[in-house]
Parts: structure tokens; C-alpha cells; sequence
């Protein structure tokens, strides 16, 4: 758990993270967590929305690689609902068959409308063979009620949670009152599986518009994770709505850039960098990037809550660390490792 | 951390200028709204090129200054319903600088054919998300035109009364003023010329299936209409998330936009979907729900108001072109300035709230009626 004071801050954040490690997806079970986080976000009798709203609040979920996500934030007189929401997600679903259906049917609809920079991080991530943590609408859609509780066992036991919670309140305070919910978490009853790397590492073509290059790092304190960022956030910014999509991880992600308009001037950066005025941007545009992931309340919990899920060591400053130790021989080889364009333009 | 907010707005003879003191702020947002309300659709889309060339080449400032200036982040330009939006995010220390900067931006501009179809073309070649050119709602026409064509839409466009200059920070009015008097005083862009280019606007663009109810525009003060917003389409508990999603599982989103234009406030009701939209199912559904709101719905949609306004909700529906407002800093910024341009007055989100918590059942209800009933219904597949 997790606890910082944001002084000046009108709402409090709770984020509940859940760790995947004990639940790697297979063909068989790809989308079984996102089809979960959506059946529990709603709460046991699929009201938390109202509740929440109904003060001032709001709640927000997500399903990446590693972990599952809830998130509420509330003016901060009240805590306590917020709390005892997060208790309400945390019950096992039941759903009924027809809510399945219409779940996957809404998750299907989710996948259409994606952003393109989620698009490229995706065609990426299919060069490297991993599965969509979105999930497959064939294997979502045939998911049992029996099968998501199995699910749910794995990604929700007591070990694998975070709660990540930031606001103008006494930390001891905040504390005393999330134990209480952490508490009543059921602790492993399961075998844990062991995460398997996809081995796959065949090119895939993706369908897309613009252009994006993209590069393997390991986790988030690595050197190479900082360098790669700092050279991707550097050619970003100097683009036209270039993009860059990363997601933190404890052991390998990906890092993309790229631009849905220019490609002509994306193509001309990466293949003939001005690696000194790059060089020049690189430290501030990472600083400025971790800045904005800590900048508000719900930031900081989300962020640093994410973090902690998936390593109890990492922490959002090894980033600025590591950049700011960076000589400008390691930047211009992070540089050079943006090569080969994840996808061509296709109109 | 912040302490107190104050708001001031005042005329000069070129750019209005709005300044909101924001005290322990470290940066400053600088919004620019250059107002196009009487340009036609050719013409707009030709301003969205021209602004896209602004930032690539400039007499005043190079791009690398530019981010230097900035700490990085880098200038934006967009087109929304109010007119072309500039921004500069600086830290509070470089507020001349940063002035300075958004001002070469706009009254300095470097173009030459080669540029100009160069933004032209990659303006044309995009594809936007599927959202995005569902809400953009109109198929766009960026021209091929000559150097000279170019040179009249720029100074036409560019000049300081059309500009309407927005300041949000840990600043005061006495020095934004001071600092802006010294920057426009180089900026003298001459007559503007007269002439008008626009010709016929491009038909709706076919863009998946995609619902929309476009509302007629209100008054800005219309507390009814603003509260049926949230009440329609706004947070999860919203009428369209309620049983178009969650009840027909027909759509991931579905919301509502209040998008600010030139002649007031415009309620959008909007779906996309990969399925057959039937709107005469759709509609009976909001409908019955409607008929069926109490006094519970009128406090979720006020507490809905405001997360999104005081605390920070994603789902601020208030929108300024494709996509709605995202409660950023620079976003508070632009809407003073829209505000200020849709009203003569600085917007207050207290008064909005306290004015959306008198609305009574009943006036929502009938005002969520209107909208639906009397909206432009556009369905595209």
C-alpha cells in the first residue's frame, strides 16, 4: 500500500492495482481480465457510478499487459466511499450469460474506436507476438462464469494488489482506513504460474496511417528503458502530432514513435537525426513526461500505485535519474535503434 | 498548490486580452483564439493549413527556440468551432518570452509554396480516429492554392483584433498587459483586405455508423440545457451510457459535447458503433428514460458537473471542435478565452454550478425533450 499527502489538493485519489503475474493469457483465455475489469467496475449491484457521480466524483478502469486497474476519485471528504467502492469492484462477478455477451459485444465496440496511437502500439506488439491484453471476441465472448472466477482468483488474490492513494490527508489516517479493505483480500489458493515470453518474434504487417518505429526495452529502471525513452519523447516533440506510447513494465516493453500525419518528416529524424539539437530536448521532454504522470492527486496514485504493482522497487524518479546521467553517446545509440518502421502507410 | 483565483478581461486596440491569476502556479498557459466565425468552410480548412505551416517555419523564431522557450513542450494550433487556437505552455518565468513566442507565432509566419503543400497534403492524407471524424461531422476541401492566395488568407486572418489572448498562471494583469503592449506593438499587419473565397461546403462524409443529434444553439446562461448535457450523455450513469451500453450493448462511447460556436453553445449527442444503428430504437429508449428521470438523475448530473469542472472528471463535455475539452490547464485557459468572446464576461464555475443546481426536474426533463425532439438528426454508415 501506498499513501501520499498532495497538499492543496480538493479530491482524493484511491487506484487499485492488480497484478497479472499469477494469470498469463493464453490464446484460450485472451481478454478473460479485460472482460472482468469491465463486469467489476460497475460494482455488485451495478451502482458505484451513481454513488460516485453523484458526489462530485468519478471512476476509471483499465486492463494493460501486466495489471488490472480501478480507480476513484472524489472530493476528499469522501474517502470513505470510496473505499468501501473499492470493496464493492473487489466482490467476485457473477454475471449471467447475457451479460457476457453484452460485455464482449461492448469490448468489441472498444477495440473499433481505438486511438492510433493505441493502434501502433498493438501492431507493435503483434511484431513481437504478444497477445492484445484488449482480448479476442471469439474467446471473450465464449468465457464462463465458472472460467472468469478462476480468472478472478489469479488476478485478484491479496498478493497481487496495490492500493495507490493520493490527496491532501493524513497519511496514518489514510492508512488506518485502507487496511481495513486490504485486509479482507483472500490470500493465494492456487498454484502460481510462471510467465511465459512469447517466443514469436515474426514481423507482422499492420493496416494503419502515418508511420511509427518502435524499439524492445526491459523494465522501467533500466538505463536502456531511460535512454529509449528520452530519444523517443526527443523525436516525438519535434514532429508534427508525432506520439509516443509506452507502458511501464518489470520486465520488457516496448517504446513507439510515431506521427499519423508526417511520416515524410518523421522518416527524415529517424534516418538522419540532428542528434545534437535531439540530444539538446531529450533530458527535458523525459523530465517533463514523468512530471506529467505525477501531476495531479490522481496522477500520483495511478502512476506510482502502477509501479509499485509491478515491482515493489520501482520508483518514477529512476527515469529522471537515468536520463540525466546520459551521455550523448548512449542517447545517439538509443537513437539509432529506431529503425525498422513497425508499418508502412497504407491510405 | 492554489490559493485564489482572480479574473480580469479588459480591450486594447488590437487583441482582448483575459488574464485568471492562478497564485502557485508554476507554469503559464498562453491561449491564443483567432475568431474565423466569418469565414466559410474553404476557408477555414484552408486556415487549418496555413496554421499548420505557423509552426514549422517562422521569421522571428526558430523551432529549436521555440523549445527552449518552452521547456520542451511544444507550441500547439488547432481548429475548433470558435476559430483557430494557439497555445504556449511556459513556466512562469519566461511569461514575456512566452507571450513574445505566440505572437511570432501568429504575426511573423514564414511561408513558401513548398511548405504550404506540404501541410496541405499531409492534412489531406489523414485519417482521423474514428471518433474524431464522426464528431468533425463534414468532409474537408484543403486547396491547392497559389502564393498570392495564400498571402490574402493570411492577412485577413492574421491581426490582432481578431485575436483573443488568454492567460492563466501565476501572473498578474499588470504584467501580461504591459508585456503584451510591448509585443504587439511590433505586430502591424496593415488594412485588412476584403474579398471573400468560400465556396460550396463539401458534403457529410460517410465515417462507419454513426448516430448524431445536434441540438440548436442557447444561450450561453440556458442552466437547463447545459444540466440535460450531463444528464444525457455525460459519466456512466448518463442516459446514453445507461441504455445504449449498457442496456443494448450497441457502443463503447457515447456522449454528450456542448461544442461552443460563434452563435452560442450546441448540445451533440453522438454514438459510433460497428453495428446497425436503428435511431428509432435509440431514440424511444432516451426517451422512456427521460420520462422516467427524478431528482436522483438532477443530483448525479449537478455532482457529474462538477467532477468535471472542480475536480478534474475526463468527461468535461464542453468542446471546441473534435474532440471535448480535457480539463487541462491550457484548456481553462482557451475557454476564458471563448467564453470571453461568447459573452463579454469571464467564466465562473461556481456560477455555472450554483445556477445548474436550481434547474428543477421538470425543466430538465422538458429541456432534454426539446434538444432530442428538435435536433438535426444525422445517421451515417
Amino acid at each position: 500500500m501506498y499513501a501520499e499527502r498532495v497538499t492543496g489538493e480538493k479530491t482524493v485519489t484511491v487506484a487499485l492495482w492488480a497484478n497479472a503475474r499469477n494469470c498469463p493469457e493464453t490464446s484460450k483465455t485472451n481478454g478473460y481480465r479485460h472482460l472482468l475489469e469491465h463486469l467489476m467496475a460497475r460494482g455488485q449491484n451495478r451502482d458505484v457510478d451513481f454513488k460516485i457521480e453523484s458526489c462530485g466524483g468519478f471512476v476509471t478502469a483499465k486492463t494493460t499487459r501486466e495489471a488490472v486497474q480501478f480507480s476513484i476519485t472524489v472530493p476528499k471528504e469522501h474517502l470513505g466511499l470510496a473505499l468501501s467502492t473499492i470493496f464493492d469492484i473487489l466482490t467476485p462477478p457473477a454475471p449471467s450469460p447475457e451479460r457476457i455477451r453484452t460485455e464482449a459485444s461492448i469490448i468489441r465496440e472498444e477495440g473499433a474506436i481505438a486511438e492510433p496511437s493505441r493502434f501502433w502500439s498493438d501492431a507493435a506488439w503483434r511484431m513481437y507476438g504478444a497477445l492484445d491484453p484488449g482480448g479476442d471476441f471469439d474467446t471473450i465472448v465464449g468465457a464462463t462464469r465458472e472460467a472468469l472466477l478462476d480468472t478472478y482468483k489469479r488476478q485478484f488474490s491479496a498478493e497481487s494488489l496495490v492500493l495507490a492513494i493520493a490527496g491532501d490527508l493524513s497519511v496514518d489516517d489514510v492508512t488506518a482506513a485502507a487496511v481495513k479493505v486490504l485486509a479482507v483480500m483472500p490470500k493465494r489458493e492456487f498454484k502460481p504460474v510462471a510467465s511465459v515470453a512469447p517466443t514469436n518474434f515474426a514481423p507482422t504487417r499492420g493496416v494503419g496511417f502515418g508511420v511509427a518505429y518502435t524499439v524492445q526495452v526491459h523494465s522501467y529502471d533500466t538505463v536502456q528503458t531511460a535512454h529509449a525513452l528520452a530519444a523517443a519523447l526527443s523525436i516525438g516533440i519535434s514532429v508534427s502530432n508525432g506520439f509516443v506510447f509506452y507502458t511501464p513494465s518489470a520486465t520488457r516493453s516496448l517504446v513507439t514513435v510515431g506521427t499519423i500525419t508526417d511520416a515524410p518528416a518523421l522518416r527524415k529524424v529517424i534516418e538522419h537525426p540532428n542528434t545534437a539539437a535531439l540530444f539538446g530536448r531529450s533530458k527535458i521532454a523525459a523530465k517533463n513526461w514523468v512530471n506529467a504522470q505525477l501531476v495531479s492527486g490522481a496522477h500520483i496514485a495511478e502512476f506510482r500505485g502502477m509501479l509499485l504493482c509491478l515491482r515493489n522497487d520501482l520508483r518514477p524518479e529512476m527515469l529522471v535519474d537515468a536520463v540525466n546521467a546520459m551521455t550523448f553517446d548512449e542517447f545517439s545509440r538509443a537513437v539509432t535503434k529506431f529503425q525498422i518502421p513497425t508499418s508502412e502507410v497504407t491510405p | 498548490m492554489i490559493t485564489c483565483a482572480l479574473i480580469a478581461a479588459h480591450v486594447t486596440t488590437g487583441a482582448r486580452i483575459v488574464t485568471e491569476t492562478r497564485h502557485g502556479e508554476e507554469r503559464v498557459a498562453i491561449q491564443g483564439l483567432l475568431r474565423t466565425s466569418d469565414f466559410g468552410a474553404i476557408d477555414r480548412d484552408a486556415a487549418e493549413v496555413l496554421a499548420h505551416t505557423l509552426l514549422e517555419r517562422n521569421a522571428d523564431i526558430s523551432k529549436g527556440r521555440m523549445l527552449l522557450i518552452t521547456e520542451g513542450r511544444p507550441p500547439t494550433v488547432a481548429v475548433t468551432t470558435m476559430g483557430l487556437r494557439f497555445g504556449v505552455n511556459v513556466p512562469k518565468t519566461r511569461l514575456r518570452e512566452g507571450l513574445r513566442l505566440l505572437a511570432s507565432i501568429v504575426s511573423h509566419p514564414l511561408y513558401d509554396d513548398e511548405l504550404w503543400e506540404h501541410e496541405r497534403s499531409a492534412l489531406a492524407a489523414r485519417t482521423l480516429p474514428a471518433w474524431e471524424r464522426a464528431s468533425d461531422g463534414h468532409s474537408h476541401g484543403y486547396p491547392k492554392w497559389p502564393h498570392q492566395k495564400v498571402e490574402f488568407l493570411a492577412k485577413r486572418l492574421l491581426r490582432p483584433e481578431r485575436l483573443i489572448l488568454s492567460v492563466l498562471g501565476d501572473v498578474s494583469r499588470g504584467d501580461v498587459d504591459a508585456a503584451w503592449a510591448q509585443v504587439e506593438a511590433g505586430w502591424t499587419p496593415g488594412p485588412e483586405p476584403k474579398g471573400y473565397f468560400d465556396i460550396t461546403v463539401s458534403p457529410a462524409a460517410d465515417v462507419g455508423n454513426v448516430l448524431v443529434w445536434r441540438g440548436a444553439t442557447f444561450k450561453p446562461t440556458d442552466s437547463a440545457k447545459w444540466l440535460a448535457a450531463f444528464a444525457l450523455g455525460v459519466g456512466k450513469e448518463g442516459s446514453l451510457f445507461r441504455c445504449v451500453r449498457e442496456g443494448l450493448g450497441l457502443t463503447y462511447r457515447q456522449e454528450a459535447a456542448v461544442e461552443l460556436t460563434p452563435s452560442g453553445p450546441q448540445l451533440r449527442l453522438m454514438l459510433v458503433s460497428t453495428q446497425d444503428l436503428n435511431r428509432d430504437v435509440v431514440f424511444d429508449t432516451l426517451r422512456r428514460d427521460i420520462d422516467a428521470w427524478d431528482e436522483r438523475t438532477a443530483l448525479r448530473a449537478v455532482g457529474m458537473a462538477k467532477g468535471c469542472w472542480q475536480y478534474g472528471a475526463p468527461w468535461n463535455p464542453i468542446s471546441f471542435g473534435r474532440s471535448n475539452g480535457t480539463n487541462s490547464f491550457d484548456d481553462d485557459a482557451f475557454l476564458q478565452a471563448c467564453w470571453q468572446s461568447l459573452t463579454n464576461a469571464p467564466w465562473s464555475t461556481t456560477a455555472m454550478l450554483t445556477s445548474l443546481a436550481a434547474v428543477s426536474v421538470v425543466d430538465l426533463r422538458a429541456a432534454a425533450k426539446a434538444i432530442l425532439t428538435n435536433a438535426d438528426v444525422r445517421q451515417t454508415r
